[in-house]
């Protein structure tokens, strides 16, 4: 198993051109990101893509990682998210034409190598389980779907900025309960 | 964590709203242009990304299907199935065991495309060795100005281009003992060297003989894109 510094080593590696460091990345990480992208866009082969545009980012952008304050797995994880989220937008604004079914993976625990820190992991679920229901929902709404303020609001069944007030006080309480 | 007193509260739902991609595309864009200028913003938004991503906690790893790196190798590295491994492709097993190296500094200027140089940084860790490099694509040079560091006697430095998708870095040419280099680069990577990275490896007088780097690399600098 490869812990934090292990895939930190790699990143390093993969920013000075090592393609083999590259390759080992992804094969420790790639099982993780594309089980995220599943998640956001239930669909197999549109998955795939974002993957590799995923890795190619990763890539290209490996230099960058030691100037931000994140995990490894964090700042990958960040960039398979954000990719998923802009391809799911994007079809969302074209019709559909593929009819490929979608492949929803099972919800599991994490594998202990790929895991972000455990102890920073608890207090974040801790404090995410103090939010109000629906503003919890919400979070994971945007995070996870992609939905939009207008699409929370009709959900939820308030005006926008109905929603947009309760949200950005849970906000505010959940990163009070993250830096105390 | 890092120091968040003095955040007005709009800036802390601020960054939480574009992390979770919720701002409107003007909204966002003002944001991006912010965080270039405000690193306390920045550190706030990380805060907040490292917290959502902990929303994927319980999302199963699933295995892809060999064909993606199949195809992610065919993208970055051209129609070799592997990138080519039989020369000690960065000397790395040697040359990272010092690691003086460090990675890839914001470019130094942001100029409109076409007639300006694309200046970068190339430096290590240690601040003891900073170059500044500059591709003048009109003239076909990549002109190296070495601003703290020296070059030692017996040894040389040489710079080396990896293009975006290459398979093996490319020499530029040898770093003068002078305070400026000017490296003419051949047609043939004109198209490549924008957005590429740019490094510097110890060598033996006369540079390496082997057409890829054999001693440590020393620093690193990326290419702007434009």
């Amino acid at each position: 198993m490869t812990g934090r510094d292990g895939i930190e080593a790699l990143i390093a590696e993969t920013a000075l051109g090592n393609a083999d460091a590259f390759s080992t990345l992804y094969d420790k990480t790639s099982s993780k990101l594309f089980g995220v992208c599943l998640s956001v866009l239930g669909h197999r082969g549109e998955s795939e893509e974002v993957l590799q545009e995923v890795f190619i980012s990763v890539w290209q952008n490996a230099g960058r990682y030691a100037v931000t304050g994140h995990s490894p797995m964090t700042w990958l994880i960040t960039i398979a998210r954000n990719r998923a989220i802009d391809r799911l937008r994007a079809r969302k604004s074209r019709p559909a034409v593929s009819v490929e079914l979608p492949e929803m993976p099972d919800k599991a625990p994490t594998p202990e190598g790929v895991a972000i820190a455990r102890s920073e992991a608890a207090r974040i679920q801790h404090c995410f389980e103090q939010l109000e229901q629906v503003s919890a929902a919400a979070v994971r709404g945007a995070y996870l779907e992609g939905q939009s303020y207008k699409e929370l609001a009709a959900r939820f069944n308030v005006p926008l900025n109905t929603m947009r007030t309760w949200l950005r006080r849970s906000l505010l309480a959940l990163r009070e309960c993250l830096n105390p | 964590m890092s120091d968040t007193t003095d955040i007005p509260e709009d800036d802390i739902t601020l960054a939480a709203e574009y992390a979770l991609g919720l701002l409107e595309p003007d909204e966002a864009s003002h944001f991006a242009e912010r965080l270039r200028n405000e690193p306390q913003l920045r550190a706030h938004l990380e805060n907040w990304e490292s917290s959502f991503a902990e929303l994927t906690q319980d999302i199963a790893p699933v295995k892809p299907r060999a064909r993606v790196k199949k195809a992610l190798r065919r993208r970055l590295f051209g129609q070799a199935a592997k990138p080519r491994r039989g020369r000690a492709f960065w000397g790395f097993a040697a040359g990272l065991a010092t690691a003086l190296v460090v990675l890839m500094l914001l470019p130094m200027e942001r100029i409109p495309p076409t007639i300006a140089p694309l200046v970068t940084e190339i430096a290590a860790e240690d601040g003891a060795f900073v170059l500044r490099a500059g591709w003048h694509p009109d003239t076909g040079q990549v002109i190296v100005q070495r601003i703290a560091g020296s070059i030692p006697s017996d040894r040389a430095r040489e710079l080396w281009l990896i293009a975006e998708g290459a398979p093996a870095p490319v020499s530029l040419g040898l770093l003068e003992r002078a305070e400026t280099t000017e490296l003419v680069v051949p047609q043939a990577l004109h198209g490549q060297i924008a957005g590429a990275t740019l490094a510097v490896s110890d060598e033996p007088p006369g540079g390496s003989l082997t057409g890829a780097p054999t001693g440590d690399v020393l620093a690193v600098g990326q290419v702007p894109q434009s």
